[in-house]
């Protein structure tokens, strides 16, 4: 059985930098996988050629069997590898409905479905009362529970959250935190990004910590939090 | 004399707007000015004119005709060379500006070149819409023909602008000016995104043409002039804002027409200059431009 | 937009470097052919259809003549390039036909634009240059001996449309002239002999720009003026969009306003394909009119014309095909294709072209190497689609104003 996603030896340099260096992975079907590392480690920049907007110098990524290194980004989307990034990207200048109605659309739904779906997904995330506000006028926060909702306007084979919990509300946090949870505990997969060590443990059963662009640690969370080597990196070497 | 002025530059902008709009919008999902914009609008005019004339078509066929024909040519020049553009992973490659410069420069050249071979460098003008006597309008005397262009020119403007806002591939469109990268990233075809925009740019173009065909009789080399307007209303209106390429048409209508009375027609090419000078001192991103890029 | 211009030009000029290299090649394998360059308009920005009227006529020339065994032994053979009519087209394309293909005269030159910036080039490499069409006052009184005009000339024009206007009886005219050199040259004189033989006339003059395509603003204004005549001098297609603006607005011509074509485009073979009610009743000025009493080279010249082009030939024609004949006619005289001696067999020109005895004039100031009686026309067109010939001949050269034979549109 091959597995929902398969990375092998990915590489990427920037100039004489690797940033990503012969990184390996697997994750299957409805696992929630927590990516640490520290700043610059290129947790990033995986997912940046997971999702197509960088090709890899060399590797490669399989979805569900397929080959997807080299694909247009728009194309891995819609093949059911859906991503949500580091800095919130939501369109300003669209009513929040607009937005997730663009994503729904992108997806391939029509227009009744995507309505529909949108306003179950605002009801999800409470995000309802803001159905027709402008997506400026949402608060940091709310503008990332916004992109996130667009990623499940039709259910993906797997998100790819790149540090969603950063800078919101503990509310807002908590909110996001469950809607994981709950679909993690029905079947969807995700590989999450993030600093914020409390949540990785509560949520992620397994965690990949990155260094220096390899992977330094990969296995069950409490495991590879006690290695000596992710310590070292995480806290220096003084610790 | 004043009003007549008004009414008159607001006739002229709402041209002008029908082809920038098409401009804004390939720039706002491109990032690329499109120099063979010009060309747009000539193979429309002479569509329109050549359907008309010689092969006697009738009118209410010719002008969607001549629509259809620059709506064809940008949907395979978008296909055949602006691909290329990004096709590459978000199109961050070296040379993207340079290479489109040149693309959509050569095919300028390249379209004024077969047109000339084509139909010679005479000029032929269009045939009216409808006749009829004219209208008075604040002292300006219109023609039933310029009033029909006039009605599908706004209606045409309005209505792209109406889908840009409303339709569901209106929103992808705005998505993909928004934030091309994160568009995609959502699943928004992108590339899907571009053709569209640009066979309706080219569209739009090749109605303008076809509809001042016949105050303007379209030559090979007559696409140099509403594309240069285009040029300036899309900066001067903030560069790939469809609202601001509509304002700006009607304004740069509005002041070339008052400036060519109370200062001097002879240099009535430099109001709108003048005007894009004194705009982009106050406001650097034009009067509807964003003031933030995403890069 | 800079570099969109500079751009076509670099593309024009590789094209015509191409071309004359081909030609060159061509050229080289007879030794004995009589070179003479011709400077014209083939793209634009300048007029395209006048210069592809310069160039029919020449062709037709030079393929008559050297039917007839060439110039003194040796076929005569064109050098054409494009000048674009813009002045630094004509500047490069006369040096480049001077040093390049080693051309013994220059002839084809459209617009006066073109023709100043020749000026110096064939006064540095004492070429000959026969002017065509430049109307400029400014080349004629730069006193260059080498350039010689047997065409249209500013205050030829002039005189005629003020003998004109005086012979009217107009009270208030508006003149429009585009912002070129020739414009401005018959924009001074326009107002220079208006104030000295008719200063009860009321008189403005405008200047418009040559690219713009819409002249609706100033036409508003001029119908506010409520003139008796507008004189127009714009030349294709600006001149075009004026004059249908104008009529549009139901300002001219109509039976209180009278417009007067002085640019010479009615007789332009696209006249009728952009001109439809706005030509009917118009005044117009040219060099030419079927009805001229032609000498016998005319006659022919017309009939081969009709003959090879299937068109009736317009006064670009007759001034393009005297320029050759005049040059074909000294290189007999000098019994030689040299430069100098060329120069010096056109000063003494006394040869009857197509439309009369040419010479020129030794006069220094606005007539200096001119013909100075080049014949012209004033006629009316009657109907949409009229052919030159059925138009109203209403004043040939110096003879009267038949004002009784105009009718009101
Ligand atoms: N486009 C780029 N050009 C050059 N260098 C880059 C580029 N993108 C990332 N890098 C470099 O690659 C390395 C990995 O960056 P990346 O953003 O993937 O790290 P990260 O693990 O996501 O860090 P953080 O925790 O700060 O988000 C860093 O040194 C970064 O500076
Ligand atoms: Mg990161």
């Amino acid at each position: 059985m091959s597995a929902l996603i398969a990375v092998e030896n990915l590489t990427k340099r920037f100039g004489s930098l690797v940033a990503v260096d012969g990184v390996s992975f697997t994750i299957g079907d409805g696992e929630l996988v927590g990516f640490l590392g520290p700043n610059g480690s290129g947790k990033t920049t995986v997912l940046n050629m997971m999702s197509g907007l960088l090709r890899p110098d060399a590797g490669r990524i399989a979805l569900d069997g397929t080959d997807v290194g080299g694909m247009a980004a728009d194309s891995i989307a819609r093949a059911g590898m859906i991503r949500m990034f580091q800095l919130t990207r939501v369109y300003t200048e669209m009513t929040v409905i607009e937005n997730l109605l663009t994503a729904g659309f992108a997806l391939g739904l029509g227009k009744r479905e995507a309505t529909e779906r949108a306003d179950e997904v605002l009801d999800d995330l409470k995000l309802l009362a803001y159905r027709e506000a402008f997506a400026s006028d949402l608060s940091g926060g709310q503008q990332k529970l916004l992109e996130f909702a667009c990623c499940f306007m039709k259910a993906p084979k797997i998100a790819l959250l790149d540090e969603p919990f950063a800078a919101i509300h503990p509310t807002m946090r908590q909110v996001l935190a469950d809607y994981v949870r709950r679909t993690n505990a029905a079947g969807q997969a995700y590989i999450l990004v993030s600093h914020d060590m409390p949540i990785v443990i509560d949520l992620c059963p397994r965690v990949v910590c990155l260094a220096a662009g390899s992977v330094l640690a990969d296995g069950p969370t409490d495991q590879v939090l006690r290695e000596p080597a992710v310590i070292e990196a995480y806290l220096g070497p003084n610790h | 004399m004043l009003s007549s002025m008004l009414v008159s530059g607001l006739i002229t902008g709402t041209f002008y707007a029908l082809m920038a709009l098409g401009l804004t919008m390939i720039f706002g999902v491109l990032r690329i000015v499109n120099f063979a914009h010009g060309e747009f609008y000539m193979i429309g005019g002479f569509a329109y004119v050549l359907l008309y004339h010689n092969l006697g078509v009738p009118i209410a066929v010719a002008l969607p005709a001549a629509v259809l024909a620059g709506g064809t040519l940008g949907w395979i020049v978008e296909k055949l060379l602006i691909r290329p553009i990004y096709a590459e992973f978000g199109g961050r490659q070296q040379g993207r500006d340079e290479y489109a410069i040149i693309v959509t420069f050569a095919l300028s050249i390249l379209l004024i070149a077969a047109m000339t071979k084509i139909v010679g460098p005479w000029s032929l003008q269009g045939p009216r819409l409808i006749d009829g006597p004219p209208l008075l309008l604040a002292g300006v005397r219109v023609s039933p023909h310029q009033i029909a262009a006039l009605g599908i020119a706004l209606a045409f403007l309005f209505g792209t602008l109406y889908l840009l806002n409303y339709s569901l591939w209106g929103r992808q469109i705005r998505a993909v000016a928004q934030n091309r990268s994160a568009a995609a990233v959502m699943g928004v075809d992108v590339g899907k995104v571009s053709t569209i925009v640009f066979a309706t740019a080219g569209g739009l173009a090749a109605l303008a043409g076809a509809l001042l065909s016949n105050m303007i009789s379209p030559s090979p080399d007559v696409g140099a002039f509403p594309a240069i307007k285009s040029y300036v209303i899309i900066v001067l209106g903030g560069l790939g804002s469809p609202l601001g390429a509509l304002i700006g048409g009607l304004l740069l209508g509005v002041i070339e027409s008052l400036g060519a009375i109370y200062i001097s027609f002879s240099y009535r090419d430099t109001y709108g200059l003048a005007l894009l000078v004194l705009v982009l001192l106050l406001r650097p991103n034009g009067l509807f431009g964003e003031t933030r890029r995403e890069v | 937009m800079m570099s969109r211009i500079c751009c076509m030009n670099k593309l024009a000029y590789t094209v015509a470097i191409t071309a004359a290299v081909f030609a060159t090649a061509y050229g080289a394998q007879s030794q004995e052919t009589f070179d003479v360059g011709v400077s014209t308009i083939l793209t634009p920005p300048g007029s395209v259809i006048q210069g592809i009227q310069v160039r029919q006529a020449l062709e037709l020339v030079a393929d008559w003549q050297n039917e007839q065994g060439g110039v003194i032994g040796k076929k005569i053979k064109l050098v054409i390039a494009d000048d674009q009519g813009t002045t630094e087209g004509g500047r490069t394309v006369a040096e480049r036909l001077i040093t390049r293909d080693k051309v013994s005269v220059i002839t084809g030159q459209a617009s006066s634009n073109v023709v100043l910036s020749s000026l110096e080039v064939a006064k540095k490499y004492g070429i000959p240059v026969v002017n065509v069409n430049g109307w400029a006052s400014g080349i004629r009184t730069a006193g260059i001996p080498q350039v010689f005009s047997p065409g249209p000339y500013t205050t030829r024009v002039i005189t005629a449309t003020v003998d004109t206007l005086l012979a009217l009886g107009s009270k208030k005219v508006i003149g429009a002239f585009d912002n070129t050199d020739a414009g401005f040259s018959l924009e001074k004189e326009m107002s220079k002999q208006l104030k000295e033989r008719a200063p009860q006339i009321q008189y403005r003059s405008i200047i418009l720009d040559r690219a713009a395509k819409d002249y609706l603003p100033v036409v508003l204004q001029m119908q506010a003026e409520k003139p008796d005549v507008i004189v127009s001098e714009l030349i294709a297609p600006a001149g075009y969009i004026l004059m249908n603006q104008l009529y549009d607005q139901g300002v001219a011509p109509t039976k209180d306003t009278i417009f007067f074509e002085m640019g010479g485009m009615t007789d332009n073979p696209d006249f009728w394909k952009n001109i439809r009610g706005a030509g009917k009743g118009a005044l117009a000025f040219g060099h030419y009119h079927p009805k001229f009493d032609l000498p016998a080279i005319g006659v022919e010249f017309r009939k081969r014309f009709v003959e090879r082009y299937k068109a009736e030939p317009g006064r670009l024609s007759f001034q393009a095909a005297d320029a050759l004949f005049v040059i074909i006619d000294a290189a007999k005289r000098a019994n030689s294709t040299e430069p100098a001696a060329l120069t010096e067999a056109l000063a003494n020109t006394d040869y009857v072209g197509t439309r009369g005895k040419i010479t020129f004039d030794k006069t220094p100031g606005p007539t200096f190497n001119q013909w100075v009686e080049v014949p012209y026309a004033i006629y009316q067109i009657t109907a949409v689609d009229q052919k030159l010939d059925d138009t109203t001949l209403l004043k040939q050269s110096d003879g009267p104003l038949e004002v009784k034979a105009i009718v009101a549109p």
